[in-house]
């Protein structure tokens, strides 16, 4: 019998895979985090190196402040092109894409994962969104239900530090523990979301025969504010800053970069819960990308897993194997899948890499007939939640809308936009120039919905013949949005016509067949782009048959073995997916650390 | 025509942006964007640039040889990027290595002027403190 290197070793530093570890590192069991991505950011002067980069980025998309490496790539929005149908896949970035249509997110490889850039929208889900095979037929239905989760909500929501009152958060069934309050009282609405709210809180839209009053919701957000004193039971939230610099991002600064870098890492990364995790016996290897589940010969257990150490400009080292009791996948919904299909591991149900969804992200935007300041705050700080759930959704899809904060900034690329249009199409210069921007740009007001989609067996992920620097094969995607989800998203622009029009806001909304997610129902056309929310490729199940994992997110072939994160999600909801794979993340740790034969105090 | 080429930029930007020179003088950008305008347009093509009337903007704009120039320099002033010149302008007046599509730099980026007219401040830099996006626009 030989000693095992670790307790545990984890693939992958995101939230997710940095939680584990840091819960049993808690326990004092040791861990080894196997990132494939650099450490960049982890300390404060190569944090400050990513925000000066995306200053001076020519294109501001989400991954622009991070390093790229051949040898650890990962997905741009700015890869994402139309496809056509028959055609050859589209093959230009990390992914290859067969289509029909293309999947449109992107993520990060790199110490602290996507929430680098993400939102920090901390939206529960539903009861009903645990249900929906039982309560619409459609779907299928999770393998727990909302009461299971909440005691981890709560943990998840101290984790990740969430700012919100519960009194805005009751709605569609949502419950909270009697006297639970959220770590920090709610980060401020912006003017415009106070102006939404008296234009429009109790006016109903009318959609699917129904009469549905609107209501503006402020949305709950890892992002640092003012603690509540009331918090676990009057012993109040002390908020944790940036890592390397712990007097910074105490507050939130109102920066408005929240996507794609924080500056003052106000805003959650899972760098923090990394920084944390290392006051345990837990060790992280940067730029080391795993490349195999190693099984026992009876293919019952995991033995070791193999990954390839690179170091960008020299040849990549040899194949490291390293052995521990337990083995958790935290690689995001593509990467796990990747990994699980390179190593033929637990995918006795044959549904590793398939349902693969996405929240397709829809936009609407229009000009107010007075300034609301655009531009200043979180990117979104309210939403349109009534909509998450009814009756309709037997047979469309539910969403959400954020309601954005910085004007027409993804849908038409204000204010640069704005400015070339000024200077070059209208031929102004001096104050006229300046006037007409001004006149212009603070009214700019979007919404963003999100849209629910189905998990299909032929949405799916699979294992391209291309292969990357280190020589492992390319995620090859087959992707398309079913009827159920486009019949969502004419109901989602329905709803904001009839908004806008509440607001007595002109549309500007405008969706073209050349749109790389241009998709046409009964005639008319919409326009989708990617959430960043990877979800579904490795589903939790109650039967081995049609599930990848169990309740715990504990492989149902091999013992020892966890899969971890959004991936695991059966449906994908109608919130944000990271505080419930935050959340699914603590209860899966309460299970590693039984099968340790630990017991929680 | 007084002063030295960088008052005249300066004094032309501010004739052209709709800011006053004190402001521009105060980004500390004026140097470096007459540096990258130099290298990208020439010293000949500048120079020509700096000694028009700045008084006569319609004028600059409506030149075929200065108007592209005048009409970058207003983009470098509100976005802190460079676009690059025109086809026509590149095939006529020769093209420069310099003069190649980015963000001139971070600094310039903070720098934008647009920022300032919308009543806000550059996205990632300058932050206008905690709850600032409650309180009524000044633009």
């Amino acid at each position: 019998m030989t000693v095992a290197d670790y307790d545990v070793v984890v693939m992958g530093a995101g939230p997710a895979g940095a939680l584990v570890a840091a819960e049993l590192g808690a326990a004092g069991r040791s861990v080894l985090v196997l990132e494939a991505g650099p450490a960049a950011g982890r300390t404060w002067a190569d944090y400050q190196a990513n925000v000066d980069h995306y200053l001076a980025a020519a294109v501001k998309v989400p991954n622009s402040p991070y390093a790229t490496s051949g040898d650890a790539p990962y997905p741009s929005v700015l890869d994402v092109v139309p496809l056509t149908p028959g055609g050859p896949p589209s093959d230009g970035g990390y992914f290859v894409q067969e289509g029909p249509l293309p999947f449109a997110s992107d993520y990060l490889r790199s110490a602290g994962g996507t929430t680098m850039h993400w939102l920090g929208t901390c939206l529960r889900m539903l009861p009903a969104d645990f249900e929906m095979g039982a309560r619409y037929g459609v779907g299928g239905d999770w393998p727990l239900g909302y009461d299971e989760l909440e005691p981890y909500y709560e943990r998840a929501e101290r984790e990740l530090g969430v700012a919100a009152e519960v009194a805005d958060q009751e709605y569609l069934g949502l419950r909270f523990r009697d006297g639970y309050v959220y770590p920090m009282h709610r980060i401020p609405p912006s003017y415009g979301d106070r102006r939404f709210a008296e234009l429009l809180d109790g006016v109903p839209v009318h959609l699917d025969g129904a009469d549905v009053p609107i209501v503006v919701s402020n949305t709950p957000q890892a992002r640092n504010g003012v603690p509540n004193p009331a918090y676990d039971g009057g012993r109040g939230f002390e908020p944790v800053g940036a890592v390397g610099n712990p007097h910074s991002g105490l507050r939130c600064e109102g920066n408005s970069s929240c996507i794609p870098i924080c500056p003052a890492q106000a805003k959650y990364n899972a760098l923090k819960t990394l920084h944390r995790a290392q006051r345990g016996p837990v060790e992280v290897r940067t730029q080391a990308v795993v490349s195999r589940v190693v099984l026992s010969p009876d293919r019952r257990s995991v033995r070791a897993l193999e990954y390839i150490p690179y170091d960008d400009g020299s040849p990549p080292g040899a194949p490291e194997r390293v052995t521990a009791e337990l083995f958790v996948l935290a690689g995001n919904a593509i990467e796990n899948a990747k990994l699980l299909l390179m190593s033929g591991a637990a995918n006795g149900s044959d549904q590793v890499g398939r349902n693969l969804m996405d929240h397709p992200f829809m936009m609407c935007w229009a000009l107010m007939p007075e300034s609301i300041g655009a531009f200043r705050g979180p990117s979104s700080t309210a939403g349109l939640e009534m909509l998450r759930d009814g009756p309709f959704r037997r047979r469309r899809a539910a969403f959400r809308a954020e309601i954005a904060n910085w004007g027409w900034d993804f849908a038409a690329f204000a204010p640069y936009a704005d400015v070339e249009e000024g200077v070059h199409a209208r031929g102004l210069s001096g104050e006229a120039l300046r006037s007409w921007l001004a006149r212009r740009i603070p009214r700019q007001i979007r919404l963003g919905f999100l849209l629910e989609q189905l998990p299909l067996r032929s949405n799916r992920v699979t294992l391209d013949r291309r292969t990357d620097g280190l020589g492992l094969p390319r995620p090859h995607i087959a992707y398309d949005l079913d009827t159920y989800t486009r019949r969502g998203m004419a109901a989602a622009r329905e709803c904001a016509t009839q908004v806008f029009s509440l607001l007595g806001a002109s549309d500007a909304t405008a969706y073209g067949p050349t749109d790389a997610g241009y998709v046409t129902l009964d005639g008319n056309g919409y326009t989708y782009h990617g959430s960043g929310h990877l979800v579904g490729t490795h589903r939790m199940g109650d039967d081995p048959a049609t599930s990848v994992v169990d309740d715990r997110q504990r492989s149902w072939d091999h013992e020892n073995l966890y899969v971890v994160g959004a991936g695991s999600s059966p449906t994908i909801a109608t919130s944000n997916p990271t505080l419930t794979l935050t959340a699914l993340a603590l209860r899966a740790a309460d299970g590693m650390l039984a099968d340790l034969g630990e017991e929680r105090p | 025509m007084t002063g030295t080429p960088l008052e005249r930029f300066v004094a032309l930007s501010a004739a052209l942006t709709g800011f006053r020179a004190v402001e521009l003088w105060g980004t500390g950008q004026a140097e470096p964007h007459l540096r990258l305008v130099l290298s990208a347009c020439g010293e000949e093509h500048v120079a020509e640039l700096l000694a028009a009337d700045p008084e006569d903007t319609g004028a600059i704009l409506a030149d075929p040889g200065l108007g592209p120039i005048a009409r970058n320099v207003i983009v470098l002033w509100y976005l802190g990027q460079w676009d690059q010149m025109p086809r026509h302008w590149r095939d006529r007046h020769g093209a420069s290595p310099a003069d190649s599509a980015g963000v001139a730099s971070a600094a310039a980026f903070r720098a934008g002027l647009v920022w300032r007219a919308i009543g806000a401040h550059p996205t990632g830099a300058n932050p206008p403190g905690f709850g600032s996006w409650a309180t009524p626009p000044a633009v």
